[in-house]
């Protein structure tokens, strides 16, 4: 698959490491330019004053990579972008511009532009005319768009022709759509969570609208079994690892919940209950967030103080209906543990509801999968896993564990594992049939070259054996093999 | 669910019909026409009347009849569509739904269009489906109703749907990103120009990276000069230190140990059942309530306070009046067990009862009171005590709101109680503008009977409302002192009857000797044979009930005036008659057996008239009392069946503190939609002063 991947030129090589963060910096503001230049002219005429903003600021940008790499390209390949090989990395604030971006050069037929050197404003507006313009029903868009554009002089961009994807490079189109929902569900959630944080931090009221909309999506996607989603939990990204916590616990607690068999409705609630779990962080400072050491005993206090405080953010949201409540009450007792352990344990409040118990779980799943100030190194999610069913059995309730591996399975999404192929894989997905036959994906061959696999149910058998096509030997940990797990993930 | 393509261009008008058919493929599309029409008209109505049933239930309460004709009509029209429709599929344009690209709804205020409510929240399609059940078109009306109530309602259109689980109901939206597409096409651009400088900004600043802190600690550790404390990353409650060796795979069996097993399953779904019926407010309370014992710091306790605010205040908003009562004892409980730790907790509390306490949401009140006549007035009137005279304006306000005798009643014994040993809030608000604030407060300050309100009540007294100076009468009846006499002698000169015949026989309660001389002396004035009949009777009988055996004698000439062949006035002899009959004493009663032998007649008559209207008179009291009736065969003169009775003036009792209400015993207009109206007890409407 590797050697067809790089028999074709139009397909960027591999996703190395960022060689240059300038370019792909660059590169990023580039495609959401240009998404914010599309989405304004098909709401205001090109010649409209509100589009003068967006115009300028990408001509400039379009300037100064001309200026630093001369002639280049955005290329769209499968559901990434590129500029020239740099594979633009996806966030939760550019992920809806690329995917954006993705579609509507999709259904031109195109793969992207080449800039040919520095625009001027009419160029970019007989550009932006002609593309909104062109017919994507007409029997080959790429052509008739071509030749409008070279009709009206417009040369500096120049279309590029969509890279027909090789059998078996990207998944069925029904996989990719699914799993597109999914991302973009996941960056949605992440997005409402940010907003809901900052409304917090800021002392300005609480919308919980976005949220719950978000949530919404995340229920219906584990309703259909479209578990692609809790794959996306094991990415972890550093400069969002508040908000991405927050619906990484509520994905994964819903995803719990649909197992125990919550109602839809009560899985909703449950899924903002979990967003909203750690709001009281929103009230603690900064230095003691981030501090490194050992806390003091009043830096303890402080901290310990969150679930508390988020019981009071959540009460001044508007309306106390029982989802505000169920969430006060997951604020407050989500760090009690069950052997009553754990803050704040105030006289006649000392247990966890259902939904506590569930979000406590998956809370300490998730936070130890992430990279922490005072921890040199994450855990893996398989390793996490094992430390809650051995050494911190007693803080859990011990069917809802049961239930949670049940759900994640036995090596859970972010795990990389040594499949009896001899090859390395990351599991991308648990299989709701087995726990310890997950879906992988297999990132280093038995040469332990770089590859960019399919998905592969571990739960399919081979058709003249009946045997498995792969099982897992056992997990390994993904930095002595250099392995980033996100690539795989996303 | 999906995403609606551009939205179609409607047509308003029915579809024309054909012009005349000529072959069986024009016949069918002009049946089909005709047939389309028919369905247009039909959903277009069935709309209408969905709109209308919506809207209906937010103005009337659920077992009104008139919402119950709305809802069979609604649910008879419904069924009917979906029988000969089958599936009715909505286009949701911003102020139209289309059916079949026709507009069968339109309306384009937005603050009243449901259809621009819809899409204003991304939704661009809805189908109704056949099979569609009761309680699923009862649930689409809930939806509707809120979505009416406008955006400050806690739920977009879709999280109503999404809720509901529709299994009938499809609808399709936009996501929120495409929703404000709109708007981020105007300013993201800018926005995400600004790049990973407001990314930094924005962000709840966490914990750097690994290999960031690793040199970070090594630092640290070069600085201790010595090995790093191992336990160091155990210090966190939210760590764990992987200091154990752990397998890199898993056993098979150690799967089985994880397989859920039927009684672990049972016992989950009893949890779950148990988490659905959960008294989630209760606990949240308790909760916050711990939370408030355990706060240390004055500026944590206050925002707990404000928590639990908001619980009182749901309470009163939802009428559940023993809750409200209820949560703030606990609240001054929790004040009282604060005080070892400062005087500033308390005063919390008493800012947050004070908050409750306030006008614009008190009133919010009335409306709640109005339409549940049944809540507890005795927890009404405890709640409102507790809220401390820094209620009273509030409550004077409800008092010209709520139309409820028995709400009143109670929202006044809480101003009595709370007013008690402060009258000046209520002193303030005898110059409201509106007559009948001004009489119950008056009504309060009478109950109250606090001296040094004469002056106050001497004002009301004057004021151009007769029901404001009636009650002003009856209040200064209440109040033992030469001042309040004085003003009640003052109103002898009242330029209405009525309340000069309240006046006296006020005055007449206090039987004393000065009232008796107060009121003789009037009757003794000329312009007082001016006065008609019954206030002339009114002023006799008072006198009678005032006086003492020293008026006797003042009274019997005036009987026996005149001689055998007339002369005398035959009113004034029937008044000097009555008096006497109330005065009862021996004196009197002698004069009475007397002349009720009299060898004239007229005088035996007034005798004999005077002593039947003072029966009468005991009997209505003591029917009104629930005692039995006095013994027909009693002798005329006996006055026992007297003890108690009130005289009769006018057409109201006089008895102390006769309530402000009365009359008012009778049924409440049925409750305004938005504001309340305020029930007087002699006009069933108010004077136009609807309360907002």
């Amino acid at each position: 698959m590797s050697d067809a991947t790089r028999a074709n030129p139009a397909i960027p090589a591999p996703p190395n490491e960022d060689p240059s963060a300038r370019v792909t910096q660059q590169g990023r503001n580039l495609a959401i330019q240009l998404c914010v230049l599309l989405r304004t002219a098909r709401v205001h005429d090109v010649g409209n004053i509100a589009f003068q903003s967006p115009l300028s600021n990408f001509i400039e940008t379009v300037a100064q990579m001309w200026t630093a790499e001369g002639a280049f390209k955005l290329l769209s390949v499968g559901d990434f972008l590129y500029v020239n090989h740099h594979r633009l990395r996806v966030d939760a604030s550019s992920y809806p511009s690329y995917q954006y971006l993705n579609d509507e050069l999709r259904n031109r037929g195109l793969g992207g532009f080449s800039f040919e050197g520095r625009l001027t404003p009419p160029e970019v507006k007989k550009f932006v005319r002609l593309f909104l313009d062109a017919d994507t029903k007409a029997a080959d868009p790429f052509d008739e768009f071509v030749e409008s554009l070279t009709k009206l002089s417009v040369q500096r961009i120049v279309p590029l022709r969509a890279v027909v994807p090789l059998v078996g490079h990207v998944g069925s189109e029904e996989v990719r759509d699914s799993r597109k929902a999914a991302k973009r569900t996941f960056y949605r959630a992440i997005e409402s969570a940010r907003t809901v944080m900052l409304s917090a931090r800021d002392r300005r009221p609480i919308d919980i609208r976005k949220a719950k909309r978000a949530v919404q999506g995340i229920v219906d996607l584990i309703l259909e079994e479209e578990y692609s989603v809790l794959g996306l939990t094991a990415l972890k990204n550093h400069d969002e690892y508040t908000f991405q916590h927050c619906v990484n616990v509520s994905i994964l607690a819903i995803a719990l919940g649909q197992r125990l068999g919550l109602s839809k409705k009560l899985l909703g609630d449950l899924g903002v209950a979990a967003i909203l779990h750690d709001l009281g962080k929103a009230a603690v400072p900064s230095w003691v967030l981030n501090k490194a050491g050992r806390l003091t005993n009043d830096e303890w206090k402080i901290l310990n103080d969150h679930p508390i405080q988020g019981v009071k953010m959540i009460a001044k949201m508007r309306g106390l209906n029982e989802l505000a409540l169920r969430a006060m009450i997951v604020s407050f007792q989500h760090h009690l543990n069950l052997d009553k352990s754990g803050y704040p344990l105030l006289e006649g409040c000392e247990d966890q509801c259902l939904f506590s118990r569930i979000v406590a779980a998956v809370d300490c799943f998730d936070a130890m999968t992430a990279h922490r100030s005072y921890r040199r190194s994450a855990f893996t999610p398989y390793e996490a896993l094992h430390m809650m069913i051995t050494e911190n059995v007693d803080k859990f309730d011990p069917l809802i564990l049961k239930a949670f591996i049940n759900t994640v399975g036995m090596y859970p999404a972010g795990t990389v594992v040594l499949l009896d192929t001899n090859e390395i894989a990351v599991v991308v997905e648990p299989s709701p049939r087995d726990i310890f036959r997950p879906k992988v994906r297999v990132v280093r061959d038995r040469d332990r070259k770089v590859v960019e696999g399919d998905a592969l149910d571990l739960n399919d058998r081979a058709e003249e054996s009946a045997a498995y096509v792969a099982s897992i030997v056992s997990a390994l940990n993904p930095e002595e093999y250099e392995i980033n797990v996100a690539d795989a993930l996303v | 669910m999906s995403r609606m393509g551009a939205p179609t261009t409607s047509k308003t008008a029915v579809p024309d019909k054909a012009g005349g058919s000529k072959s069986p493929g024009q016949k069918a599309e002009k049946i089909r026409d005709q047939v389309l029409a028919l369905d247009v008209k039909r959903v277009a109505d069935w709309i209408s009347t969905l709109v209308k049933t919506a809207k209906a239930t937010r103005l009337y309460l659920p077992n009104n009849p008139q919402l119950v004709k709305f809802q069979a009509d609604l649910e008879s029209r419904t069924w009917s569509c979906l029988k000969e429709i089958g599936d009715i599929p909505l286009a949701v344009q911003q102020f139209d739904f289309l059916f079949e690209n026709y507009s069968v709804y339109h309306n384009a205020d937005r603050n009243d269009s449901l259809a621009f409510r819809f899409y204003a929240d991304g939704v661009r399609g809805i189908t109704i489906k056949e099979g569609l059940e009761v309680g699923e078109l009862r649930s689409f009306m809930e939806v509707l109703r809120k979505a009416i109530d406008g955006p400050n309602g806690q739920d977009d259109v879709v999280t109503l749907l999404w809720e509901r689980d529709f299994r009938h109901i499809e609808y399709a939206f936009l996501s929120l990103d495409d929703l404000g597409d709109l708007d981020a096409a105007a300013t993201s651009g800018r926005d995400e120009d600004e790049g990973d400088g407001a990314t930094a900004v924005e962000t709840i600043p966490w914990p750097a990276r690994g290999e960031e802190v690793a040199e970070e600690a090594e630092a640290e550790e070069a600085d201790s000069g010595g090995e790093g404390d191992p336990s160091m990353a155990a210090e966190r409650s939210d760590d764990w230190s992987a200091h154990i060796q752990r397998s890199r795979t898993w056993e098979r069996p150690d799967g089985v140990q994880f397989q859920l097993s039927d009684h672990e399953r049972e016992e989950l779904e009893h949890m779950i059942r148990m988490e659905e019926v959960r008294p989630l407010r209760q606990e949240v309370l308790d909760i916050v309530a711990a939370i408030l014992r355990y706060e240390s710091d004055a500026a944590g306790f206050k925002d707990s306070a404000l928590a639990y605010q908001r619980f009182i205040e749901l309470a009163v908003e939802e009428g559940d009046i023993r809750r409200a009562r209820e949560l703030l004892g606990r609240l001054k409980e929790i004040g009282e067990e604060k005080v070892a730790a400062g005087p500033e907790y308390a005063g919390i509390v008493e800012q947050v009862i004070r908050e409750i306490g306030r006008p614009s949401f008190l009133g919010t009140l009335a409306p709640t009171l109005n339409a549940h006549p049944e809540l507890d007035p005795e927890a009404l009137t405890d709640f409102l005590v507790q809220l401390g005279s820094g209620a009273t304006p509030a409550i004077c306000d409800l008092l010209g709101q709520v139309n409820q005798v028995r709400h009143r009643r109670a929202l006044c014994e809480g101003l009595v109680i709370s007013c008690k040993n402060d009258v000046e809030p209520l002193l303030q608000r005898l110059g409201d503008s509106r007559w009948y604030v001004i009489r119950n407060v008056v009504y309060v300050l009478g109950r109250i009977a606090h001296h040094g309100v004469e002056r106050a009540l001497d004002r009301a007294l004057h004021h151009e409302d007769v029901r404001v100076r009636k009650e002003a009468v009856r209040a200064l009846g209440n109040i033992e002192s030469p001042t309040a006499r004085a003003y009640l002698v003052s109103a002898f000169k009242d330029g209405d009857a009525g309340v000069r015949i309240q006046a006296a026989m006020t005055l007449a309660e206090r039987r004393e000797e000065r009232s008796a001389q107060s009121l003789l002396t009037t009757i003794q004035a000329p312009e007082f044979q001016r006065r008609d009949l019954k206030e002339r009777g009114a002023f006799y009988a008072a006198l009678g009930r005032a006086g003492s055996d020293a008026l006797a004698p003042k009274l019997e000439p005036l009987l026996t005036k005149g001689g055998l062949f007339g002369g005398g006035d035959d009113d004034e002899r029937y008044h000097a008659a009555l008096a006497l009959a109330w005065l009862g004493t021996p004196k009197a009663l002698g004069i009475l057996d007397r002349e009720m032998k009299s060898k004239r007649e007229p005088v035996r008559q007034a005798v004999e008239r005077a002593l039947a209207a003072v029966r009468q008179s005991a009997l209505a009291a003591k029917e009104r009392e629930g005692v039995s009736v006095l013994d027909e065969t009693a002798s005329p003169l006996d006055t026992s069946a007297l003890e108690g009775a009130t005289a009769i003036a006018g057409d109201e009792p006089v008895v102390a503190g006769a309530e402000v209400l009365e009359g008012s015993e009778a049924e409440a207009p049925p409750p305004a939609p938005v504001s309340a109206r305020v029930v007087d007890d002699e006009d069933p409407m108010c004077d136009g002063e609807e309360a907002s």
